[in-house]
């Protein structure tokens, strides 16, 4: 089927390379929290990352309906945080910049016509909202009881290494 | 964080190189290793220098206007 417009595989395109970006981000970030004794962390990232790849997965079976070509090679730069803190000021940052596009992606295809293009793009902002939402309360809860604090909640006390 | 997954240098590797006098893109990519292998970085480093250039040149404003 033929898109309304070819920016409308554009769009797609350009948010895929967001989520398989976030996608890789998030897992190494799980696996890092992990490797620093922060399962619990780690677990919210890992699943974190699988959500976003199902996302990129929605996204190239509609480039493909399209018969676009779904870009897997291009990424965003990465940013990779070096700590716990970091990691979740970096993904809030990475949650707001989603908002951001999906939200300027569903206009333009409501303004080209193609409104299931832009419901799917909306379907996303609501998930992306919700992850920001997320990663703000953590990060206040945070700044409120300490960085040491709020990290001694994600340490698996009395877990063994099987 | 860690801008160059390659080499895995880091945002600060990079202002620490700017500090230590890098002047130029490629003055600082030499001395951090960023850049040096995929390139994807290469805009993430370029904003690092062109950001410290631009406090540089605003804090050389001030200093010339206070003397």
């Amino acid at each position: 089927m033929q898109p309304v417009d070819s920016r409308v595989v554009e769009l797609l395109n350009d948010a895929l390379t967001f989520e398989l970006s976030v996608t890789n981000t998030y897992f190494l970030h799980a696996r890092m929290l992990d490797n620093w004794g922060l399962p619990t962390l780690g677990k919210v990232f890992y699943d974190l990352s699988i959500d976003e790849m199902k996302d990129a997965d929605a996204l190239i079976g509609r480039i493909l309906l399209f018969d676009g070509h779904p870009n897997v090679q291009r990424l965003n730069a990465l940013q990779i945080g070096e700590s716990p803190e970091e990691m979740l000021r970096l993904a809030l940052g990475s949650e707001q910049d989603a908002v951001t596009q999906f939200n300027g992606a569903a206009q333009e295809c409501h303004d080209l016509g193609d409104h299931g293009t832009a419901s799917v793009f909306e379907e996303m902002v609501l998930d992306e909202e919700k992850h920001a939402d997320w990663f703000e309360s953590q990060i206040a809860a945070m700044d409120r009881v300490g960085v040491a604090q709020y990290l001694a909640q994600h340490v698996e006390a009395g877990a063994g290494p099987a | 964080m860690i801008v160059c997954q390659c080499r895995a240098v880091s945002d600060r590797a990079v202002e620490a190189a700017l500090a230590d006098g890098a002047r130029t893109l490629s003055a600082v990519c030499r001395t951090t290793g960023a850049a040096q292998d995929c390139g994807s970085c290469i805009f993430t480093v370029k904003a690092q220098v062109c950001h410290h250039r631009a406090t540089e040149s605003a804090m050389l404003e001030v200093e010339g206007a206070a003397s």
